[in-house]
């Protein structure tokens, strides 16, 4: 098996390490363009008898008087460092708050995707190889559907339903237990399972699948119409139809030829849903009551929480770069020609 | 072509293909016995439907192709009307080596796989050990040190990729091969190896069928010709007749263009309008007549040599 | 490039006749455009459509829509929302604010793009490096985010949206772009335009332009249901939360404010959800016939023959 070199893991920590420069930068300089006073935006618009000394400690820490350059590298700094200011809103450290957010985010992000993955690969394989057939006509419009529809649109749809139906699966865990679990990793799912206690487990799982199913609609209808068009586009290569030549059966000549071949593609296109996904995820979390980076930004626009929005910017990003690193390295894996 | 032994028999084939509702035909009612255990050439330009008459042998036929007529391979019907099957035929009496090797080969396994995969179908064996000595057995035979069972298929030489090919080909041992157009990408030492390699396959009693352009590599290979030209089979024969004595005017005027006589040779304009019912030549043809607006059947002078012309 | 897409496509009229999904997806967006022009200067109740809260309309907060054998009043065919403003109306008047929003973020992050691409691949390097870096950058900010910072700085309102993702498509359009600049820079006729000591600029203005836009507009076109979706996805964060009423007839906005009354009053949040998934159906199928068109083997009939 290849693995990538080292010279490409460097290259990629050298772009999140870019990025996130890029991104501090951008969003200092962005609230230098904003109308009236930085200060002003930094304290998240105070009104009221505390404003003026909310003002004035917020010039206190984006250093106003001194010179711009020194400030972003104060900024960018202090960022590095670990102190990433106070959350206006959950009067927090931010660091902290959106530690807590994203393990929340992802534990729905990694459930969904396990579900639309394989889920997706199954149902497009069945969709090519029956093309023009009844099956691949509904799986067709099914797909088409679940990209058109709005997922929040659906969640609130299925959220109703299961109201009706009496099952309240709202938050990520019953608030009975909310206290019964140590806090390790911060996902009440492994948090449960470390501890050994299954009935909790059995309850987050619950309450985390009805939205991951919402979440995973959309990478899977995408799965799906990915590998309905690839593999009738690789049964038209020339290998596939000298396979066919030699003889190879035809399970042999879908899994191992033609399907191989769209792995690398499929690999490419989850790493840019995902970033995808994460706005899905935002309005999910929202309709189903659960923590996540979606909720957090809800709680934070009405506080102008420029700092918690700040340091969910650095770390979607940094997020970003890892899952897209991963399906690199899948590709690398999956196809003999491409080296990193 | 009065023969008992018959490998590939066609009889009024058509063979179409559907596109946005119309049928295009590339082979026009086709009359053709190849015998068994001798070098066949289909010599044409391209759109003559060679390749659609090699693809129909090997069972490579696309999903939207249409049929009429028959087609056995080794006495079995593999087409019958718009009947199409090949079970039972493709990979085990008929093997194409293709045109292009190193994109006929999966790019994602290696070589070994390629084989193992192969032979493991083939011959219904379970042990990789036993395909991968096949395949060395093979390798042998086409000059490849068997490190190449390691690699995979992009860090193969065009020329190496040709012998890979021809080795799977050796390795599966079917009754017919059909090498379309196999010196197209080579230059010219490789494709005397090709050449050799490809008698070899003759000389153990295997029919080959070759689809090309080129009538010198044909005349070098094969002891039939057959010259196509717009889904019609023109003239029929044995090698040594036909470039001798060869009675149709296309005919001859590739075998000028073989022997770069151009005299004769002007641009032909308005080809596509040339009538289905009518000779595909006539719109080209120097001794064009009335009768050509009918379709001219092929008419054999002696026992193997037969042309479709009416201006003998 | 450019001249094989413009001859496949042909006309529209062309397009309507031989596609199906595009004409399907045509009529759609075809109704909704209509119904957009009609609502923004007419509604049944049109000073609610816009948000005023009028005082007849107080009195009949949360009303229930017309369903089938349950109609409490026929007026409000999609009931009415927690300030008793007729539903109905307020879709209407919210057509055009989706379809400006969507095409201003299309035509805007494709001529960006677009721009951007070509100053990648097509001056010197230190551009090159600089531009790509920026193109890198944009692509890994999540838009969701971008907005809520904008909205931090410049204030709620579309703007803020629609700036937000102008910058997170117009990479993707710029990256398709570079990858195309890439290719073309490398053949004959750019390069004999180039030997005969054309100006860059020059060059890029008549021939890779015309050569790069039709494909960038295909992907864009293909592109536009995820814009509105997305567009959607986060008015309806703001509109979670949002602490007041929403006035603005925004669809995304109307469903995000309304899932606090999800359990009492559904109606709010579903019928301009409907409009969006309707829209965006309408806008994918008219994607899809647009690329079918241009390979037209996606569209034959298979059946697996072996």
């Amino acid at each position: 098996m290849k693995m990538p070199s080292l010279n490409y893991i460097i290259k990629r920590i050298a772009t999140a390490f870019f990025v996130v420069l890029g991104v501090l930068m951008l969003t200092y300089v962005l609230i230098y363009f904003s109308p009236g006073n930085p200060a002003y935006t930094w304290a998240g618009r105070p009104r009221g008898p505390k404003a003026e000394e909310a003002i004035k400690a917020a010039e206190e820490e984006l250093g106003l008087n001194k010179p711009l350059y020194l400030q972003i590298y104060t900024h960018i700094n202090r960022f590095f460092k670990g102190d990433w200011g106070l959350s206006l809103r959950f009067k927090q450290p931010v660091l902290l708050v959106v530690t807590r957010n994203l393990v929340a985010s992802l534990e729905l992000l990694v459930v969904a995707f396990s579900i639309a993955i394989p889920l997706g690969i199954i149902l497009g394989v069945v969709s090519a190889l029956y093309r023009g057939y009844l099956v691949d006509k509904v799986l067709y419009v099914a797909s088409l559907l679940l990209i058109s529809f709005p997922r929040f649109w659906i969640a609130i749809l299925f959220y109703v339903f299961l109201q009706m139906l009496g099952v309240n699966l709202f938050g990520r865990i019953a608030p009975s237990y909310m206290l019964m679990v140590e806090s390790r990793v911060g996902s009440y799912i492994i948090d449960s399972l470390i501890s050994g206690r299954v009935e909790i487990f059995a309850d987050t799982l619950m309450r985390a699948l009805p939205p991951a199913v919402i979440v995973a609609l959309y990478p899977m209808a995408l799965t799906i119409r990915v590998i309905r068009f690839s593999i009738s586009e690789k049964l038209h290569e020339e290998y596939v139809r000298q396979a066919m030549s030699y003889g190879l059966s035809r399970s042999k000549i879908v899994y191992r030829y033609a399907l191989r071949g769209v792995i690398p593609a499929i690999s490419q296109l989850h790493g840019i849903t995902f970033a995808y996904s994460i706005v899905d995820t935002a309005t999910v979390e929202n309709i189903f009551g659960r923590d996540g980076i979606g909720s957090a930004i809800v709680k934070a626009i009405p506080y102008n929480d420029y700092p918690l929005i700040i340091g969910l910017l650095a770390v979607s990003g940094i997020l970003f770069i890892v899952v897209n690193t991963v399906s690199d390295i899948i590709q690398v894996i999956s196809d003999p020609r491409v080296r990193i | 072509m009065v023969l008992n032994e018959v490998a590939v028999r066609a009889r009024n084939l058509w063979i179409g293909y559907e596109e946005e509702g119309e049928i295009l035909w590339a082979l026009n009612g086709i009359d053709i016995d190849i015998p068994k255990a001798t070098a066949f050439c289909i010599v044409g330009e391209s759109g003559s439907g060679k390749s659609t008459l090699g693809n129909a042998i090997a069972g490579l036929l696309p999903p939207y192709a249409v049929t009429k007529g028959r087609l056995d391979v080794y006495n079995i019907s593999v087409i019958d009307g718009d009947k199409v099957d090949y079970s039972g035929v493709r990979g085990s009496i008929v093997v194409r080596i293709p045109q292009n090797p190193l994109s006929a080969l999966n790019p994602y396994l290696k070589i070994e796989s390629v084989f193992s995969d192969i032979l493991k179908q083939r011959f219904r064996i379970n042990s990789k050990v036993k395909a991968l000595e096949i395949a060395q057995k093979a390798l042998k035979a086409v000059d490849l040190p068997s490190d190449v069972l390691g690699r995979y298929p992009h860090q193969l030489s065009g020329g190496m990729g040709q012998r890979v090919a021809i080795a799977l080909t050796i390795a599966i041992d079917p009754e017919i091969v059909v090498a379309d157009e196999p010196t197209s990408n080579l230059d010219a030492y490789l494709k005397g190896a090709t050449l050799n390699l490809l008698r070899d396959i003759v000389r153990k009693g295997k029919t080959l069928i070759v689809i090309t352009h080129d009538i010198l590599f044909a005349s070098a290979l094969c002891s039939f010709i057959a010259v196509m030209l717009m889904g019609n089979v023109v003239e029929i024969g044995k090698t040594e007749e036909v470039l001798s004595n060869p009675l149709h005017p296309y005919t001859r005027e590739l075998i000028d263009a073989a022997n770069l006589n151009f005299k004769n040779s002007k641009y032909a304009i308005n080809r596509s309008k040339t009538n289905l019912r009518g000779c595909a030549y006539s719109s080209r043809c120097p001794k064009h007549s009335a009768r050509c607006y009918e379709k001219p059947k092929l008419f054999y002078i002696n026992e193997s040599h037969g042309v479709a012309c009416w201006n003998l | 490039m450019g001249v094989i897409v413009k001859s496949r496509l042909g006309s529209l009229h062309n397009l309507v006749k031989t596609s199906k999904k595009f004409s399907i997806g045509f009529t759609i967006v075809l109704v909704i455009a209509i119904l957009s022009i009609v609502g923004f200067f007419n509604s049944p109740y049109h000073m609610e459509g816009w948000g005023i809260v009028t005082e007849e309309a107080m009195g009949r907060q949360g009303l229930a829509p017309c369903l089938p054998f349950y109609c409490p009043n026929a007026n409000h065919v999609f009931g009415t929302d927690d300030m008793g403003r007729d539903l109905l109306s307020r879709i209407l008047v919210g057509a055009h604010l989706a379809l400006i929003q969507t095409v201003t973020v299309v035509f805007t992050s494709i001529a960006l793009g677009v721009l951007m691409g070509i100053a990648a691949g097509y001056s010197n390097t230190v551009v090159e490096k600089l531009s790509t870096y920026l193109i890198e950058l944009l692509i890994i900010i999540p838009s969701m985010v971008l907005a809520a910072a904008l909205i931090a700085i410049i204030g709620r309102g579309i703007q803020s949206v629609i700036i937000a993702l102008i910058l997170t498509w117009s990479p993707w359009y710029a990256r398709l772009t570079y990858i195309l600049v890439r290719q073309l820079r490398e053949l004959d006729f750019i390069k004999i335009c180039e030997a005969m000591g054309f100006s860059r600029t020059y060059i890029a203005y008549r021939h890779i332009v015309p050569n790069v836009a039709p494909l960038i507009f295909i992907e864009g076109i293909t592109d536009s249901s995820s814009v509105l979706i997305e567009i959607a996805s986060i008015n309806f964060l703001i509109g979670a939360a949002s602490l007041t009423s929403i006035d603005l007839p925004d669809w995304g906005m109307i469903v995000g404010y309304g899932i606090r009354y999800v359990r009492t009053f559904w109606w709010i949040s579903f019928f301009p959800g409907l409009f969006i998934a309707l829209t965006a159906l309408g806008l994918i199928l008219l994607g899809d016939g647009l690329s079918e068109t241009l390979s037209p083997w996606l569209k034959r009939r298979w059946k697996l023959w072996f």
